[in-house]
């Protein structure tokens, strides 16, 4: 009976939004105070996703599991910028300086060090893998594209050369082209399989 | 050692019971305590291990020609139902293809059964010939002379003599035994000699792991053809011989009792045995003549294997003779080499990214074309009014705010200078603090003071693509009481209300999010997008599409963008550290390519070698 009640909620709630979308402005209020509850649903849920977080990190550090000092990190610091929050304000703007001051930095070390391992990678790809069709392919895409990114060849000003390039440039299109579509129809045969009660997350 | 000798004891009993009945038991009563304890158990042992193998295969044991039956099969033979019988005793009866069939199998079976015996028993007398040519070899060059069996009759004990006579491999056997004289008895090796429990499982367990056909059988196999040989070969008169075994066994259980407290010597004495049948002296364990056995058989030309099960072999093989080996230390070096080499690869990168910012003195202007997308976002900002309102999604995390930052700064500024009130948003947590970091690190000059006074930050937008629907549904509804209001934006009710939608986002996902969304909404607004390099080309079909009235992606495109607008605040410092990042990048992608060629024609060389 659970079963069957979340079925009907799902195909209902679907076909609503997809009715109201296409006769809107007309049934504007029903879609907004769906997509309110969905709202609050979802908040509801990251919600306890972020109290599953903490007992979990809780449990860790009681239990003197192993590497059980970052998870005291973690709950650290979640309570320091949640009290920094609530007490300041989340638009305050010492609170604001104070979170960027420590996530910009952290995280664009990180992407420093991703580009690096690339680069290694890259070097390493080639070298062990010696020439395959494979390795080829992605060496001269991914040379040519450096070397146009530099931007050498387009300060010549050639027009020949500018001609070529921007033909170059047009190439990832078709496959960005491609991949926009596959995710659309991928989109739309999900939300069919919804509809029709194929596809039932919710239930599981 | 127990083990052994029990085994001993148990497979002379063996012999004795086919020659003269149940004789051995008489013995077995003298025997003391420990020693008849041990032969119980071995016993036992051989029981268990025979009964398994004779109910998981039939073993051929050739000694007497005849295939083992299995009772287990014959037992069963007893509850088959009858209708089976039936069915059995027809194909046996009748000439049918049923039955034809059969005993074509059957015929073919026994052949290949032969034949896989004739070429093991083939190979084991070569790698035996062999093993005592180089034995003999090694000891001669070693200087040492073959032993003389008559001189160690003194220090051989009683029931060792006792036991060779039982299996006729003493010299002063009686005439017509001459090919049981101490010369051949290294021929033939007598199986209980050879052979323990331990080494025979030890010697079972390298098979297996060697990969070799019927890895359970083969060792048992050759050891009852061993024994089936001894049995073939026995002449007539040792026969009779055997029957003076009788009275001997009293003596035997005597010496035995004694050996029990002597097993160091037996141990010595053993290893002595093994050593005159190889005519060296020196200890020749079993173990290792069956190691030496396997060692050489898997190059012996008559062994057919795979490609595929020979690289298999030698990968073990090399596995084993790594094991034990400081196979850490190697692994330490190749890590430390590892870390030297991205060590080395970082400063590199890093030496080419931070030159450019102490060399250049003078800041140029980047040089080129703008391109169309960048050109047209540029018209649609200068087309905007003075305070006319224009909402700007920070859409990025704080990892790409070092790329974000430097292109939509640039529009900041361009907006700043058209007085446009802004309005900033995000559907990320961090991109309300990102928003107000950008306005702080672009708006420095004094000059757009009071347009960042009149920057209004809506903050966090929650609920995600849903959030972004109803967002663009009624705008006002979307954020917490009072946040509207306080916001100073009486003229915008809806999103369409904005004179500008400008989407700074480094993903594909969250711009999707955005256009699939929002941008049905928006009737009469341009949105604009500003992206990282990474997704630029994903957007591209937006841009030709018209869903998208203009972009700007890329330091390079920023760059030009900067020069189109007159200005050079990150002209050429950034851009040349940008350049010489992007020239080391490739210039290390072209040495790894140059080094695969290499790899590829050695490769190719070892091929064509082991072709």
């Amino acid at each position: 009976m659970k079963k069957v009640l979340a079925i009907i909620t799902a195909i209902g709630v679907g076909l609503a939004v997809v009715i109201a979308y296409f006769l809107r402005p007309l049934l504007d209020p029903m879609l907004e105070l769906l997509l309110q509850w969905g709202i609050i649903l979802g908040s509801v849920a990251a919600l306890v996703g972020i109290i599953n977080l903490l007992i979990t990190h809780w449990h860790k550090i009681r239990q003197k599991k192993e590497h059980f000092v970052f998870s005291f990190v973690v709950l650290l610091s979640f309570a320091l910028s949640f009290m920094g929050g609530i007490v300041l304000g989340p638009q305050d703007e010492t609170y604001i300086r104070w979170l960027a001051a420590l996530q910009v930095p952290i995280e664009v070390s990180l992407m420093a060090l991703l580009a690096l391992t690339l680069t290694y990678a890259g070097f390493q790809f080639f070298r062990m893998r010696g020439w395959t069709p494979l390795s080829l392919a992605f060496g001269i895409s991914a040379l040519l594209f450096l070397i146009l990114d530099i931007g050498f060849f387009q300060a010549l000003e050639l027009p020949f050369v500018n001609q070529i390039i921007e033909f170059l440039e047009h190439l990832p299109l078709a496959g960005g082209r491609g991949i926009l579509i596959g995710i659309s129809l991928g989109a739309l045969l999900t939300g069919l399989r919804v509809l029709f009660g194929v596809e039932r997350h919710y239930g599981e | 050692m127990q083990l052994g000798l029990a085994s001993a004891l148990n497979a002379l009993k063996a012999e004795d019971d086919k020659v003269s009945g149940s004789l051995f038991p008489e013995a077995e009563k003298d025997l003391p305590d420990l020693l008849r304890d041990l032969h119980e158990e071995n016993s036992s042992y051989v029981r268990a291990v025979e009964s398994s193998s004779v109910s998981q295969s039939s073993v051929v044991d050739e000694g007497s020609g005849q295939k083992v039956e299995q009772p287990a099969e014959s037992k069963a033979g007893e509850d088959i139902p009858e209708w089976l019988k039936k069915v059995r005793q027809r194909v046996g009866d009748e000439g049918d293809a049923y039955g034809d069939l059969v005993k074509k199998v059957s015929a073919r079976d026994s052949s290949l059964e032969e034949d896989v015996d004739k070429e093991l028993r083939g190979q084991f007398e070569d790698w035996i010939g062999r093993l005592r040519s180089d034995a003999q070899q090694e000891a001669a060059r070693d200087g040492f002379e073959p032993l003389d069996e008559e001189g160690l009759q003194g220090e051989i004990p009683a029931w060792l003599r006792h036991l060779r006579e039982s299996k006729g491999v003493l010299p002063n056997l009686p005439e017509g035994m001459d090919r049981w004289s101490t010369s051949d008895a290294g021929e033939k090796l007598p199986d209980w000699l050879g052979d323990t429990g331990e080494e025979s499982q030890a010697a079972t367990g390298k098979l297996k792991a060697e990969g070799m056909p019927n890895g359970t059988g083969i060792t048992q196999q050759i050891r009852l053809r061993g024994s089936g040989e001894l049995q073939e070969q026995q002449p007539l008169a040792e026969q009779e011989h055997k029957t003076n075994l009788v009275t001997e066994s009293e003596d035997l259980g005597a010496q035995a009792a004694d050996l029990s407290l002597e097993l160091d010597d037996i141990t010595r004495q053993m290893q002595v045995s093994h050593a005159s049948l190889g005519g060296a002296t020196g200890g020749l364990s079993s173990q290792a003549v069956e190691e030496g056995f396997w060692e050489e058989r898997t190059e012996h030309p008559m062994l057919r294997v795979a490609r595929s099960q020979r690289s298999r072999a030698e990968l073990l093989k090399a596995l084993v003779a790594a094991e034990g080996k400081p196979a850490e230390k190697q692994a330490a070096q190749r890590r430390r080499k590892t870390w030297l080499f991205r060590l080395l690869l970082a400063l590199l990168l890093l030496t080419a990214v931070i030159f450019p910012f102490l060399s250049i003195s003078s800041q140029t202007p980047q040089t080129g074309t703008l391109p169309l997308e960048a050109q047209a976002l540029m018209d649609s900002i200068n087309a905007l009014e003075s305070g006319s309102p224009v909402l700007i999604v920070t859409d990025y995390q704080a990892g790409f705010s070092a790329e974000m930052e430097q292109v939509a700064g640039l529009l900041i500024r361009h907006l700043a200078q058209k007085q446009v009130q802004m309005v900033l948003l995000s559907t990320y947590p961090e991109g309300v603090w990102l928003a107000e970091r950008l306005l702080d690190v672009s708006l420095t000059d004094d000059a757009f003071s009071q347009v960042r006074e009149q920057a209004v930050n809506l903050g966090f937008l929650p609920g995600g693509r849903i959030g972004l629907l109803s967002y663009a549904i009624n705008a006002q509804t979307s954020f917490a009481e009072g946040v509207w209001e306080s916001s100073n934006l009486e003229s915008v009710n809806h999103v369409n209300d904005f004179s500008m939608v400008l989407i700074l986002a480094d993903t594909l996902d969250s711009a999707r999010s955005w256009l699939e969304q929002t941008g049905p909404s928006l009737i009469d607004t341009p949105m604009l997008m500003v992206s990282s390099t990474q997704e630029a080309a994903m957007m591209m079909p937006y841009l030709d599409s018209g869903q998208l009235a203009g972009m700007l992606s890329g330091l390079r495109n920023a760059g030009l963008y900067e020069a189109a607008l007159g200005d050079t605040v990150m002209a050429s410092t950034i851009w040349s550290a940008y350049q010489a990042g992007l020239l080391v990048m490739a210039a290390l992608f072209l040495v790894g390519f140059v080094i695969g060629l290499e790899t590829n024609a050695r490769t190719n060389q070892e091929e064509e070698r082991k072709k």
